[in-house]
């Protein structure tokens, strides 16, 4: 009996914790979806929010909510800035230089996080969500469960966003048919920086999540930042559907193999498996039926070439 | 309605269209066939301002829109119902059709066009919650045509609607465009088939090359036994 | 302009320079004694060697490799634990440690080089990663994460110094060997192939190259010298834990050296080291010391300043100023190649006429994409010589039966025989190699190389030999009317160059057959009337020529024979005369007779 128990409660805890994952991959699958561009910096991205959150609750003692909702604002400049800065210069360059422009971002965020913070292990101090309450024999984390109801929330905000107001609308359009979108009159250019906006602004969000869970440090971008790449690629990066599922499911691998085997361990198995799927199925386990960009296709025309 | 004047384009330093000049009355329908490389797509591009021109003036409405972005042109009502469709095919077809809505010009008017477009295409309203992928080539046409018609266009241009599609499809897609230009709206149709876009048009130009060969009433243009020799270049 | 990277001379200028550096640096050397200063150099010249080997498959060849120091991880552990475990001596250590790692990226590569950019480079890191963590876990070989210490007393036998002069020495050596190879891929097949792959890689299959074998050569070699690095940075610091061998920031470091110096040349990632290096380590002593994490901050801003606005690196820049310096367009060694050029009345591989050859006969060839049925049952057959022209209005299938014939999409039934040979699936490269040739619609030309490189990469496909080579892509270029362009790049050609030297590409493949994609599209009358000539002339020279055009002056102009297609389906054959005047024909093009009151 008592084994069910443990077992049940892992899968509970994998479940709290693949919801956040949902909302971190959501980021990056939106910008990967719409602009075609892989962005090396996301485990970053995290970081910075879940510094943020230690900024803000521990060292400036403000209302951690009230933080997320100011943080929220900041990321979405954050990713608009970036995408004007970094991104569209590069939008028609080799891929190399789209390569190493965000990795290049990685490490000057990482390390100025290194430089300011130091590498120490920094908790955040939410008093009144550290403690946990039980239903039945399960115990649940107020932490943990107040971090995923504040994901799925926020996914579900973003779904409905796309579905029903324009500009989510042009994003989507965007991200499956760029000639397309452009012709019935939508700023592809514009869209692009949205994406952008909205991307780090989930990616944000998660960090401010996470916080409450896990300790940050410069390096916890790496981790989460990977967890996230093997998630989408599981879940395919045009297939929502699928990538919260993709996220349920390595939240309970987390789960699970956190209590068999060895930490270190653990982290070999993901990256095996983020191996192995890449070189099965690049476009993802369930990732619909969209065609790879081939190697040297210009991003940035809009014309198509030789039409005389 | 639309006037060119003295167009030129060329692709990079390729010169593809040659002073060319056409225009469209208010509530015309104008083909402009030519075998494929004459260089249609390309007066497409220009005149929806995705391709910049060497030379030439665009007037739509009276207004010189050569400055103009392309996306600002589709707010102003130069609607194009492209080649290929490009529709958005994991979306549903009610949301492609709001796409179509997104000039904010057109966003006033969502539901009536909405309206309006469903009664023309009962297909479309038929199927508004499926998968725009699940569709068939016709009524993929037939969405397409719609989203267009979702803009509040001025004029609509059409490039190759017919390509593709089954005879008994293209007589059904030409059978609405008929009554698209009952209800106003000025189109201007782009084709490779003769038959088809010279059949239902007002007027047509026929062009070769980059440039205008031959202009004039439709019928007298699908009687005339020069076209043939333009197509199979005899 | 870009640097060209391939220059044809025994020893350019360049090259003369940086064997001078080196020995000057070898001659030097004795006579410093500061051990800081020795430090500094040995770094520079170990990171110089990696650069340049990241270089090698990254700047050459194309893919990004972000992980690549996992080569040099594997390297140091494995000469290392052979030494400490199983008192191998590392002098030969090395070289085991060496091959066990080029075999290690042979395997990895034939997997990951099937990835597109973005995930290959991802994988790389997943890959570093792995190896990273496995070095920490296992603890009985290589120490975990408390590292692997080698005995500092050991002596020389044991590649144990007591002075950090020898090993400096070795790494020189190692450095030499590998510049001089790099050097030496301007007038190798190996070299060429790996631009070609780089810079067009559909182009490159057509010219007989298969991209994933290239790649995994180019891995293993720059595995290679990685391991020799790994190894020797062993033995130096007589120490090796995870972090300091398979850290990312390190492969990170190489990259950078690498761009800012310029990535693609042989010098470049050498400057970078010379110049980055030195400035790190005053900057980290000076500054750095008290704040953690500035100087890979720093490091971080130059590559986004450098990707963005110098990508091409330190050397382009200095190229630029160089060549207005001396106002010429090109090396002085490709004026000397025009000189030298032979006049050729033909080609020199003129096949022998036989009309009763058939050289490419399609049978019964059928594709379908989903429900979608766009070629049906398609089949011809073509003799020696023999000029055909396939047309059919838009959308009728040419496109599709090009590819396929040409090996760039299967087919779902039927044979492509070729050679002799039946292919069920016929990859471009085999059959490049079994004489079929084609040319592109959007021309494909290699960006970076002049227009005789780009067709020595054509020549390639049937020669190992550099010089026959070359006589072959000189006499093919006479041939076409361009011998006075010989040098230029391909960034200067007109569009009708550009198609000519598409078909001198596929000319210089020693074709029997060659497939030309809508050649004429975008050139002027005049233009079109050459390239029919030319065409005339190679179907002279017995190379029999399949034409898709939509000019249809063009087709009546050279071709014997021709076939319609429309909705997938052959539905006429004959001549151009006869054609013209089938009903059938004339319904495909003008459209169906529809008459509307």
């Amino acid at each position: 009996m008592e084994s069910n128990v443990i077992f049940i409660q892992l899968i509970i805890n994998g479940l709290l914790i693949g919801g956040i994952y949902a909302l971190l991959s959501f980021g990056l699958a939106l910008i990967f979806g719409v602009v075609e561009v892989v962005n090396f910096a996301h485990g970053e991205v995290l970081m910075v929010g879940m510094y943020l959150s230690y900024v803000a609750s521990t060292l400036l003692g403000v209302n951690i909510f009230v933080a997320m909702f100011i943080g929220m604002i900041l990321f979405f400049i954050f990713g608009i800035t970036v995408e004007r800065i970094i991104i569209k210069p590069i939008l028609d360059a080799p891929f190399f230089s789209q390569i190493f422009a965000t990795v290049g971002l990685a490490y000057v965020l990482k390390n100025v996080a290194l430089m300011i913070f130091k590498a120490d292990y920094l908790k955040v101090k939410i008093g009144y969500l550290e403690s946990s309450f039980q239903i039945g024999n399960f115990c649940f984390d107020k932490a943990r469960v107040v971090a995923f109801l504040l994901s799925v929330g926020a996914l579900l905000v973003l779904v409905f966003f796309l579905k029903n107001t324009y500009i989510g609308r042009a994003i989507s359009a965007v991200a499956q048919s760029k000639r397309g979108a452009e012709i019935r009159g939508i700023d592809i250019h514009k869209t692009y920086a949205i994406a952008f906006g909205i991307g780090f602004m989930c990616t944000g969000l998660a960090g401010f999540s996470l916080s409450t869970i896990y300790s940050v440090y410069p390096s916890v971008g790496d981790a989460f930042g990977l967890i996230a790449f093997i998630i989408v690629i599981l879940g395919g990066y045009n297939n929502l559907y699928g990538i919260f599922i993709g996220a349920l499911i390595i939240g309970q691998l987390e789960s699970l193999s956190g209590f068999i085997l060895s930490v270190h361990l653990k982290e070999v198995v993901y990256f095996l498996v983020f191996l192995i799927i890449l070189v099965i199925k690049p476009s993802g386990l369930m990732g619909g039926t969209r065609k790879m960009r081939k190697r040297f296709v210009p991003k940035n025309k809009t014309v198509l070439e030789n039409e005389a | 309605m639309l006037e060119v004047r003295n167009l030129n384009v060329a692709y990079g330093e390729v010169q593809v269209i040659w002073d060319v000049s056409f225009s469209i009355k208010e509530k015309e329908i104008v083909s402009i066939v030519g075998p494929n490389g004459a260089g249609k797509s390309t007066i497409i591009n220009a005149v929806t301002g995705v391709l910049p021109a060497i030379s030439g003036e665009v007037l739509l409405d009276g207004k010189e829109i050569v400055s103009l972005k392309p996306t600002r042109r589709v707010n102003d009502g130069l609607v194009q119902v492209p080649e290929g469709r490009l529709l958005f095919p994991n979306m549903s077809v009610k949301d492609n059709l709001r796409i179509g809505a997104y000039p904010p010009s057109a966003r006033k008017m969502v539901d009536e066009n909405m309206e309006f477009v469903f009664d023309l295409f009962p297909v479309v309203k038929e199927r508004q919650h499926q998968i725009a992928g699940s569709l068939s080539g016709g009524e993929q046409q037939m969405l397409a045509i719609a989203m267009g018609l979702m803009a509040s266009p001025k004029l609509l241009i059409l490039d190759e609607p017919s390509i593709g599609l089954a005879p008994i499809i293209v007589d059904r897609v030409l059978e609405t465009l008929s009554r698209i230009r009952d209800t106003g709206i000025t189109m201007m149709l782009v084709e490779q088939d003769v038959y088809v876009s010279l059949g239902i048009a007002d007027r047509g130009y026929v062009i070769e090359n980059g440039k205008i060969l031959m202009e004039g009433k439709a019928r007298e243009l699908l009687n005339d036994p020069h076209i043939k020799n333009v197509y199979l270049s005899i | 302009m870009k640097k060209i990277t391939l220059l044809n001379n025994r020893f350019s200028t360049a090259q003369k320079w940086l064997y001078l550096a080196i020995l000057l640096a070898a001659c030097v050397l004795p006579f410093v004694r500061n051990k800081f200063i020795l430090d500094i150099i040995f770094n520079v010249v170990l990171f110089a060697i990696l650069a340049q080997a990241w270089n090698l498959l990254t700047g050459y060849s194309g893919p990004v490799s972000l992980g690549h120091v996992v080569y040099f991880g594997v390297g140091a552990y494995s000469s290392s634990i052979l030494y400490v475990s199983f008192g191998v001596n590392p002098w030969i250590g090395i070289f085991i440690g060496a091959f066990i790692t080029t075999v290690f990226a042979g395997v990895m590569g034939v997997f990951l080089f099937r990835l597109k950019t973005h995930f290959f480079a991802l994988s790389t890191v997943a890959l570093l990663f792995i190896m990273h963590i496995l070095a920490g876990y296992y603890t009985e070989f290589t120490g975990g994460h408390m590292g692997l210490l080698l005995p500092i007393n050991a002596g020389a036998k044991d590649m144990v110094f007591i002075s950090k002069m020898p090993y400096i020495y070795i790494g020189l050596l190692i450095l030499f060997i590998l510049c001089t190879y790099m050097y030496s891929l301007n007038t190798s097949k190996f070299g060429y192939s790996l631009i070609a792959v780089r810079e067009n890689e559909e182009a490159s299959k057509a010219m007989g190259l298969q991209p994933i074998f290239v790649w995994v050569k180019a891995n293993m070699i720059s595995a290679f010298f990685m391991s020799l690095g790994g190894s020797l940075y062993a033995q130096y610091m007589c120490y090796i834990d995870p972090e300091s061998v398979f850290g990312m920031n390190m492969s990170v470091k190489i990259a950078l050296y690498a761009i800012i110096g310029g990535v693609g040349t042989v010098i470049g990632p050498l400057i970078g080291s010379v110049i980055m290096i030195p400035v790190e380590i005053l900057f980290r002593t000076s500054f750095g010391r008290s704040i953690t994490g500035l100087n890979m901050a720093v490091y971080g801003v130059f590559l986004i300043i450098f990707v963005l606005y110098a990508k091409d690196g330190l050397m382009s820049i200095c190229m630029k100023y160089y060549q207005k310096l001396k106002k010429r367009a090109f090396s002085e060694t490709e004026a000397m190649a025009v000189k030298a050029a032979p006049v050729l009345a033909g080609l020199p591989f003129a096949l022998p006429q036989n009309d009763h050859n058939v050289v490419l006969e399609i049978q019964n060839i059928t594709k379908n994409f989903g429900g979608l049925t766009a070629v049906q049952d398609f089949s011809f057959s073509l003799k020696t010589g023999e000029v055909i022209g396939l047309i059919g209005p838009n959308g009728a299938g040419k496109t599709t039966t090009f590819n396929m014939i040409t090996g760039f999409i299967p087919q779902s039934s039927g044979l492509i025989v070729a050679n002799g040979h039946e292919y069920k699936r016929a990859h471009p490269w085999v059959l490049c190699k079994a004489g079929v040739a084609r040319t592109f619609q959007l021309v494909k030309p290699f960006a970076k190389l002049s227009l005789l490189q780009n067709v020595i990469i054509g020549a390639f496909a049937k020669t190992r030999d550099y010089e026959e080579a070359r006589n072959t892509a000189l006499a093919v270029i006479d041939f076409v009317g361009m011998k006075n362009k010989l040098d230029y790049p391909t960034s200067k050609l007109t569009v009708c160059d550009l198609k000519k030297l598409e078909l001198a590409k596929a000319l210089a493949t020693k074709p029997t057959v060659i497939l030309l994609d809508e050649v004429m599209s975008g050139l002027t009358p005049t233009e079109s009337k050459d390239m029919c000539v030319l065409i005339k002339k190679i179907s002279q020279q017995n190379i029999a020529l399949v034409i898709v055009e939509h000019v249809m002056q063009v087709i009546s102009n050279t071709c014997e024979r021709v076939l319609v297609l429309n909705f997938g389906e052959l539905i006429a054959e004959g001549t151009y005369k006869e054609i013209i005047e089938n009903e059938q024909v004339i319904k495909a093009y003008l459209g169906g007779s529809r008459h509307y009151a």
